[in-house]
């Protein structure tokens, strides 16, 4: 029997070591990287062997693992894995280009303890937890975005998302202060007690509104998505990547934790407030993404309305929309990281725009067909990963009975089909440019790109991961 | 013990191993060795041969049923993936595998020097693998699944040599003619799904579900269950070549003729009579669907044995003798003696093979040519093959003691017995009969009497097949002699093919139950017979054998572009075909421009709102977080206004 704690101390130490590994060695040594890599793969193993449902009395409060939670540790440790695999050519090139940057260790020590943050937000079940955790993982991230000190853009892009988190960090914690005055407690249990009989109450209310904008930023829901595109675009394409999978999937993890924990009282009346916000970021998502020419602000404005997306699936109950929440955040996490190895292919020698990608159908099929399976699937067309996806999502709309909007939701996937097939044409239609560089493909890269493309396909056509997740998820 | 599974796995490996080396050596000059193509080809049809001839006699005599697993499993449609082995589909396998194999080793020699050889070969034996799934099913939607498979493999090989675009034509009459019969099958299994769910639609459930119906409850599905069998057959026309859907087979003879001889005479056209057969029960309880069968069966005889006499394509005149024969198949199912049908299939699967193969033999000695104008003589050049051609000639006319003579006496004299339209019936068939041995002895004489008329210039190379075509020939020949004695009414005993269908066919059988009228002695019907069959024989002998005209218009298929099915193109270009037309005209100019013209509107506003979502997007994050407290006010008063507190 393994202790169930152990997964999450063992990120922690790994974190830790790693900083440490990166005093001790070379600048230019691999080593601290390949122990993150094999720790991750370590922790990914136990997180397989731990019992599920465990509390663990920790300091005044307790320390849940739940499969939900389990889910999401996995899903994280997936993540972070990717991001650091993408990262290490952005150190490893020559010090004179813009792009390349320093200190590999610190950044993946960072993004441990970013994942480190999404694993105490799963194991909340009191408000102090949950805000510490999120912060935990939101922090590092400001960070990571300014990592590239000679851009302009990058330290722009850091300067927006620090101040724009801080406030966001304000209005959470207003909302908590608030949930804390209307129950008197900053346990679960204590909340749902009280909102049982005073579902009405101004305070509940007041609360849940200014949880939904806090959250609602880091979630890049509109109107508070503004941040995003200038974000995504200025950092460095793995903390891009990073910040597009890890922080949205702590950020759902953490709504979905509270909807169907302290707040599941009222769900009922949230729905409404819940379907406003996904449906106008669907549309300023997908409308946004219609025009740019540019792969990485075109993803950012993609991810937001992948968040839309993803919000659906709070309308449903907890045991349909945790099910597709954890799917689909696996999937997302494929599709978007295969587009990211690929950027960052094409950014190597070219600049990161729809123009680089002309032609790539000649030039390197083998990109161009990962390309057409990503987006595919992002856009959610089957038989790939991305279709079953959204299928339960969409789900959770229709067991709400909110028929109306589902219609709406699925026109605006066509908006979004509309987009992504624009990237396409870019690769597969249009002339190549006889004047752009070559494209340099390393075989990491070509190993990862395959990897994913071939899960996405798999996980699509064999429903193997989603039964187990819903299996899992039901029977515990 | 063997499992059924193996059956079909056979060709299916022969085709994957086949398809692998045709696409591998497809950029190579000269292709894989012929003879190591050939084996292969001939080795998986032959060992499934071999398996289902263990089963058949090694094993115990009761059905075997196996399911291999769960194929679909929704909440309205639970469909396992089985086989069933009982004796019908057991005598069908008997012959499909066996003539199956006899074909492939005739098509070693047929197709020899021929590029496309590895492809072929794979084709056939995919065609085998599709053929036992038809046959070995045991639910209806896994017969679907070989019904669909023999279409497509019977569109390949129709198109084998698709340079030639003619070929490629017929090929796509023949599928698209097919498609049309195959919605009636699903829509008779959507019926039948609604009807009786999924039970239903598994060969045993069915049975199960009808015998065990009351009274009250037969009357009450009675109309929908007259709809499912009426679709069923029509889907039988489809794949059987009858009225309506004949139109497809006499252009399907564009492919090589080992094929016609297989797919577009001995098996796949069989299929319906097979799907009629399995559905017994279902259609003994609707008589009045069974009274179309027999119509159109009568109908389809008469008219394609009439088209035959016009014909001067050697394979034509044999598909539509074929299309004939299938008529006469479907008369004896039209009055529920489904093992006779079955019977005359087994019989005609022999001497159809033979005289398709004997043709192919002729056309390969000829370089190719079909015309019989241009023949005549042959049987000095190439005795052998005209030896194996008349033996298939007397089965099919009926001479007496061959094997179509006892098939087709059995479904004369049961059109006899079937109550007082009985003697009409047999009179109308009796004609029929009549006109097969016209023009078949037109054909004989045509190819194999008189003179050469031809344009080869060395006549001393016209000559009898190599020995590896020959012996397939030769064997198909002794079973169009003797195949019929497995159910030979005048001889006492002589009806093991009787006695082995009859636990699967009887039960529906004695179900309908018409009283004869007159009542003769079998003798008489055989007498009856071999008089027609003679008579026949003297009438084609007085009117063909004279000199035949020399005529220039050439006898390839031409698609849509000739109506020599005798009418039916026509029909079926002034019906179905122009009202296709019609609706594809304005789908493409009325409803595509309005569609199209929507999707501009769309275009056009989703790409201004576009602009609208982009200005939102500021740069400077004074105005962002402005932005972002204008929502924050705009949430809380929507929510204050309708959501929250209520």
């Amino acid at each position: 029997m393994i202790y169930p704690f152990l997964p999450d101390l063992l990120l922690l130490a790994l974190a830790f070591l790693v900083l440490f590994l990166s005093l001790i060695t070379s600048k230019n040594s691999s080593l601290p990287r390949w122990a993150a890599s094999s720790g991750l793969i370590v922790i990914f193993t136990l997180l397989n062997l731990i019992p599920i449902n465990h509390q663990i009395p920790f300091l005044f409060s307790t320390w849940k693992i739940d499969a939900f939670g389990l889910f999401i540790r996995e899903f994280l440790i997936f993540a972070a894995f990717l991001g650091i695999s993408l990262s290490k050519n952005y150190f490893n090139s020559n010090h004179k280009t813009s792009k390349s940057m320093l200190q590999h260790p610190e950044f993946i020590a960072l993004i441990l303890f970013a994942t480190l943050g999404g694993f105490v937000v799963v194991s909340a079940s009191d408000l102090l937890t949950l805000f510490l955790g999120l912060e935990l993982a939101t922090i590092p991230l400001y960070a990571l975005s300014a990592w590239n000190k000679k851009d302009i853009l990058g330290s722009e892009a850091a300067t927006k998302f620090i101040l724009m988190g801080s406030v966001a960090t304000a209005f959470e914690l207003f909302g908590f202060s608030y949930l804390y005055g209307f129950s008197g407690s900053i346990f679960f249990t204590d909340i749902i007690a009280q909102s049982l009989s005073h579902t009405n109450s101004p305070l509940l209310w007041i609360a849940v509104l200014f949880l939904f904008a806090g959250i609602g930023f880091k979630l890049t829901l509109f109107p508070f998505h503004t941040w995003a595109p200038d974000v995504y675009e200025g950092s460095p394409t793995p903390v891009t990547a990073v910040l597009s999978v890890t922080s949205k999937g702590v950020a759902i993890a953490f709504m979905a934790i509270l909807i169907y924990g302290p707040l599941k009282q009222v769900h009922l009346q949230i729905m409404p407030i819940i379907a406003l916000l996904a449906g106008t970021t669907l549309v300023v998502g997908n409308l946004g993404a219609l025009k740019q020419h540019r792969l990485r602000r075109f993803m950012a404005y993609s991810s937001i309305a992948q968040a839309g997306y993803l919000l659906l699936a709070l309308l449903g109950p907890a045991s349909l929309a945790k099910p597709a929440i954890v799917y689909y955040l696996l999937v997302y996490t494929a599709a978007n990281f295969t587009v990211f190895f690929i950027i960052s292919v094409v950014e190597r020698t070219r600049s990161a725009s729809f123009n680089s990608l002309r032609g790539l159908s000649a030039e390197n099929p083998f990109l161009a067909i990962s390309l057409a399976i990503a987006l595919f699937s992002l856009a959610g067309i089957p038989p790939l990963a991305g279709f079953l996806g959204k299928f339960q999502l969409f789900l959770n709309v229709a067991h709400a009975k909110y028929y109306g909007f589902l219609v709406f939701a699925v026109l605006n996937n066509v908006i979004a089909l509309y987009y992504y097939i624009q990237v396409l044409k870019s690769a597969w239609v249009d002339p190549q440019d006889s004047k752009s560089p070559k494209l340099q493909i390393l075989k990491t890269e070509k190993a990862w790109i395959a990897l994913l493309s071939v899960f996405t396909l798999v996980a699509g056509l064999l429903p193997i991961i989603n039964d187990n997740i819903f299996k899992i998820l039901q029977s515990f | 013990m063997i499992p059924l599974w193996l059956i079909p796995l056979f060709p299916l490996l022969g085709a994957i191993i086949l398809g692998i080396i045709s696409l591998a050596s497809s950029d190579s000059q000269k292709g894989a060795p012929e003879f190591l193509l050939g084996f292969i080809g001939l080795l998986f049809p032959l060992l499934s041969f071999m398996a289902v001839l263990s089963l058949s006699f090694g094993g115990a005599n009761t059905p075997i049923q196996e399911t291999l697993g769960t194929w679909i499993d929704i909440s309205f449609l639970q469909i396992q993936f089985g086989f069933l082995f009982d004796s019908l589909s057991k005598m069908m396998l008997l012959f499909v595998t066996g003539i199956g194999s006899l074909i492939t080793w005739y098509s070693i020699g047929y197709m020899k020097h021929d590029r496309g050889f590895a492809r072929f070969f794979a084709y056939m034996n995919f065609f085998l693998f599709s053929m036992i799934i038809l046959v070995l099913a045991d639910s209806l939607p896994l017969t679907f699944l070989g019904w669909e498979g023999v279409g497509l493999c019977s569109y390949l090989l129709i198109g084998f040599w698709h340079k030639d675009s003619q070929n490629a034509i017929a090929g796509n009459k023949a599928f698209i003619v097919n498609r049309v019969g195959d919605i009636g099958f699903l829509i008779a299994m959507l019926v039948l799904l609604s009807v009786g769910g999924s039970a239903f639609l598994s060969y045993e459930g069915l049975n199960a579900g009808l015998a065990g119906l009351s009274q009250a409850e037969l009357v009450k599905i009675i109309p929908a269950l007259a709809l499912a069998a009426f679709f069923f057959f029509f889907g039988c026309t489809g794949k059987s070549a009858q009225i309506p859907l004949l139109t497809w087979l006499p252009d399907a003879m564009a492919g090589p003729t080992p094929v016609s001889a297989l797919i577009h005479a001995a098996t796949m056209v069989t299929s319906g009579v097979y799907l009629l057969a399995r559905l017994s029960n279902l259609f003994v309880l609707v008589p009045s669907v069974l009274s179309i069968v027999l119509w159109i069966g009568l109908l389809t005889a008469f008219w394609a044995a009439v088209a035959g006499l016009f014909q001067n394509d050697i394979k034509k005149v044999l598909a539509y003798s074929t299309i004939s024969q299938l008529g006469f198949m479907f008369m004896a199912a039209g009055v529920a003696a489904f093992d006779v049908a079955i019977f005359h299939v087994f019989t005609h699967a022999f001497f159809k093979a033979a005289l398709f193969l004997g043709a192919g033999a002729v056309i390969h000695s000829l370089s190719g040519e079909q015309d019989m104008r241009k023949m005549g003589g042959l049987i000095q050049k190439m005795p052998i093959t005209a030896i194996v051609m008349l033996f298939g000639f007397f089965a099919i006319i009926g001479f007496p003691g061959f094997a179509g003579f006892w098939s087709k006496d059995l479904i004369l004299e049961k059109l006899f017995e079937f109550g007082a339209m009985g003697p009409y019936l047999y009179a109308f068939a009796l004609l029929t009969a009549v006109l097969t041995a016209v023009y078949m002895g037109r054909l004989i004489i045509m190819t194999f009497f008189g003179s050469y008329r031809g344009s080869l210039e060395k006549s001393e190379s016209i000559h009898d097949p190599s020995f590896s075509m020959l012996v397939p020939m030769l064997i198909l020949t002794i079973g169009s002699a003797f195949a019929g004695y497995l159910w030979a009414t005048l001889i006492p005993g002589a009806n093991w093919f009787e006695q082995t269908l009859a636990p699967v066919l009887s039960s529906a059988q004695n179900h309908i139950h018409v009283q004869s009228v007159i009542h003769l002695s079998p003798l008489v019907f055989a007498l009856v017979g071999t008089v027609a069959a003679f008579f026949g024989l003297f009438l084609a002998w007085f009117i063909f054998n004279r000199p035949v005209p020399l005529s220039k218009d050439s006898s390839d298929p031409k698609g849509f572009g000739a109506s020599w099915t005798f009418l039916w193109d026509t029909i079926h270009q002034w019906t179905s075909v122009f009202l296709v037309k019609m609706a594809s005209w304005f789908m493409s100019v009325v409803v595509n421009h309005f569609v199209l013209f929507v999707q501009w509107l769309l275009v056009g506003i989703v790409e201004i709102l576009s602009d609208g979502a982009r200005a939102i997007q500021v740069r400077k994050v004074r105005l962002q977080m402005g932005l972002s407290f204008v929502g924050i006010l705009f949430v809380i008063l929507i929510v204050y206004v309708y959501g929250g507190a209520v």
